[in-house]
């Protein structure tokens, strides 16, 4: 009860300077532990756990990015401190290189190709009685976890067309048709596994992009063609620009997925035939837990990290100038 | 410039026919007002005038031309939306441009009509802003512009007022007849304001559920209207209505109300007798209803003595909400009437205003 008055009435010396023309005090300014509390309050769960799950862990993994496990046999073995070592090493490994190179295939071939078909996808899907059932179609990928999703496409992808059900369906078309090995060729293995990221990871662009489309007022296509614009020359000029934002967020948040890809490619390859399928994430995941090298697969970690930051500095840039227009 | 034909236009959607047998022959240069209740497929109408519906059966002329299966592009049609539908993204100047770079004018020609627009509208100094920095007024004025900018044979308007405040709206009404004597270009326009209705146009087409009720002159439809609807959706305040009979006595025919009954004019007692019912329905406009004090003097009959339920001041005038039993209605007296809440008065019905309606069909009897 006491802080009751000292809250409600105004400070004395505001009333005290009046009509002298002396700077004011704002009443409410001081410092009080007691106006801390109730946004504490709000955010302290949250905070927390971001604090324990995300945070420590990457300043954690930046830190053992420095040290390198001694050159001694076994476990739990002192780490030494290495400076960029690590990260030196990087240039000259081989295996980290073609990681490097596939995650980039990845975002190269996978990131256009997940946003033209969303776009695609949710036009047509737009113009159909059975919009309901397809859509429900595309998204029920969304519903499997990745790891049930590696093995469905494992199966699909197996070489015996018993089980196959690619090389099935290509062997009733193709006469005198081998049977091929998608997984287990150097060559066809990363776009085999697109494949299944695709089909994996469309429902998401396709509902989200479809929603955009769908907040597009009708009359402004109406307009668009008693302007005089061709069904194409109406999308090209009214509704994809007023897709655009969602469409950013479908590259940001697909290249974001790409970078960090690894469920797929670990349950269906794990990152073979002979490190032909390797990615970033199975790199990491290898040398940190499979090979021991805490400090080497923290680095790699660390590498992910900062190519992950301007994609997303960039979105974030473009919702708050969205924000301000 | 160009005509525009309606013969025998129907649009269904399913078993709702939105559109019923519609016959309208807009003459070039006119300004020609579709009116009627919400629902009633006005705004279906101008759609399939503009293609963006399909049409289900008949005729639609631009000109000389069938446009029933040409696209919208292709029409020579401008539309004013009631959103406006402005391209957000777009500045007003490429907002006013679409059309004309669509139609690969050069790009010269495209900014000296842009400019040209947007200075005949006021709006020159708005060309770099987006849509959503303009007020309600200029955003309309804009969607004016991108009609105008074209020169399109035949301008389209769908409630382009609806969405301005009232001040706005009667500005802009004056302001959209202006512009529609100063360009000469064919308008259809489609309101459920029956004030903008007479204000605006040339002819008037009211509908109803599909049907065209009436089309003609704004005058002629309010001083003779085709039947029930059209002379109760003319009008504010509403004309009042009253189940009548028809009897005779020596002097002549009366209709009466059980309210009052006043002695047909000899013109309009020929038309009645032609036919049998006993039966009409009177409708009277609140302005043909006088206080009879006020009248220097007047008939003994077509008088009633009633009591005065509400007084509305509008300034110029009074509109006074009277009971007879379980009738009401309204007049609109001088202002100098002593009309009282809750006292009767005498009020005078002019005959020669009355209009009778057939009970059944109700169509006017005595147009």
């Amino acid at each position: 009860m006491s802080l009751g008055p000292s809250l409600v009435s105004p400070p004395a010396q505001s009333s005290a300077s009046d009509g002298s023309g002396a700077v004011v005090t704002l009443p409410g300014r001081r410092f009080r532990p007691a106006r801390l509390l109730s946004p504490l309050l709000f955010v302290g769960p949250a905070l927390l756990l971001i604090g324990v799950f995300v945070i420590y862990p990457s300043v954690k993994t930046i830190y053992y990015s420095f040290y390198t496990q001694s050159n001694a046999i076994g476990y739990n073995l002192p780490l030494v401190f290495t400076g960029f070592d690590n990260f030196a090493n990087m240039w000259n490994d081989s295996a980290v290189r073609t990681a490097v190179i596939n995650n980039l295939l990845w975002l190269i071939i996978l990131t256009p190709l997940t946003v033209v078909l969303g776009v695609l996808l949710a036009v047509l899907f737009d113009r159909v009685r059975y919009e309901a059932v397809a859509k429900s179609i595309v998204f029920i990928p969304m519903a499997i976890s990745a790891t049930a999703t590696g093995v469905i496409w494992r199966l699909m992808y197996a070489d015996d067309p018993h089980v196959g059900t690619i090389n099935a369906i290509l062997g009733q078309f193709i006469p005198n048709f081998q049977s091929i090995s998608w997984l287990g060729n150097t060559n066809l293995v990363n776009f085999a596994l697109m494949g299944a990221q695709l089909w994996a990871s469309l429902g998401f662009a396709v509902i989200v992009l479809s929603a955009a489309l769908k907040a597009i007022p009708g009359d402004l296509l109406e307009a668009a063609r008693i302007d005089g614009a061709t069904e194409l020359q109406a999308f090209r000029h009214v509704t994809i620009p007023l897709m655009w934002p969602t469409i950013t967020v479908i590259i940001t948040l697909t290249m974001i997925g790409l970078l960090k890809i690894f469920d797929i490619v670990w349950t269906m390859t794990s990152g073979g035939p002979a490190g032909a399928s390797e990615v970033i994430g199975t790199r990491m995941y290898t040398e940190a837990f499979k090979n021991g090298n805490t400090g080497y697969g923290s680095a790699i970690a660390v590498v992910l990290l900062i190519a992950v930051i301007p994609i997303m500095a960039i979105n974030i840039r473009r919702f708050s100038s969205e924000g301000q227009r | 410039m160009s005509s525009v034909s309606l013969r025998h236009v129907y649009r269904k959607f399913g078993d709702v026919i939105a559109v019923n047998d519609v016959n309208i022959d807009i003459e070039d240069k006119e300004f020609l007002v579709l009116v009627g209740p919400s629902g009633c497929g006005k705004s279906t109408t101008l759609r399939l005038i503009a293609g963006l519906e399909e049409i289900s059966g008949g005729e639609i002329f631009i000109g000389d031309r069938i446009v029933n299966d040409v696209p919208p592009k292709d029409r020579d049609i401008a539309m004013v939306f009631q959103s406006y539908a402005l391209y957000p993204h777009m500045n007003v100047y490429d907002n006013l441009a679409f059309g004309l770079r669509r139609r690969k004018t050069p790009k010269a020609e495209v900014d000296r009509r842009v400019r040209a627009t947007a200075a005949s509208l006021g709006i020159e100094n708005l060309l770099t802003r987006k849509p959503k920095q303009l007020s309600g007024g200029q955003r309309q004025r804009v969607a004016v512009g991108r009609a105008i900018v074209r020169e399109p044979k035949v301008f389209l308007m769908d409630e382009p007022l609806s969405n301005l405040d009232a001040k706005l709206r009667v500005e802009t009404r004056a302001y959209l007849i202006k512009l529609h004597q100063r360009l000469q270009t064919t308008v259809v326009y489609v309101t459920h304001d029956q004030t903008e209705a007479l204000t605006m146009g040339t002819r008037i087409a009211v509908m109803k559920d599909g049907f065209l009720q009436q089309l003609a002159p704004p005058q002629e439809v309010y001083d003779h209207p085709a039947n029930i609807f059209v002379a109760g959706f003319i009008g504010s305040p509403a004309m009042n209505f009253f189940d009548a009979r028809l009897v005779s006595d020596g002097e002549g025919l009366y209709a009466d109300t059980g309210v009052f009954r006043v002695l047909l004019p000899a013109e309009q007692r020929a038309k009645v007798l032609q036919r049998d019912a006993q039966d009409v329905i009177l409708g009277i406009r609140p302005e043909d209803i006088y206080d009879r004090s006020l009248l220097q003097s007047s008939p003994s009959t077509d008088v009633a003595t009633v009591n005065v339920e509400v007084v509305e001041h509008m300034g110029s005038e009074l509109y006074v909400y009277f009971i007879a039993g379980k009738i009401q209605f309204v007049a609109r007296l001088d202002p100098r009437s002593k009309a009282t809440t809750g006292q009767a008065m005498e009020v005078l019905f002019d005959a020669g205003k009355i209009h009778l309606f057939d009970k059944v069909s109700q169509a006017c009897i005595t147009n």
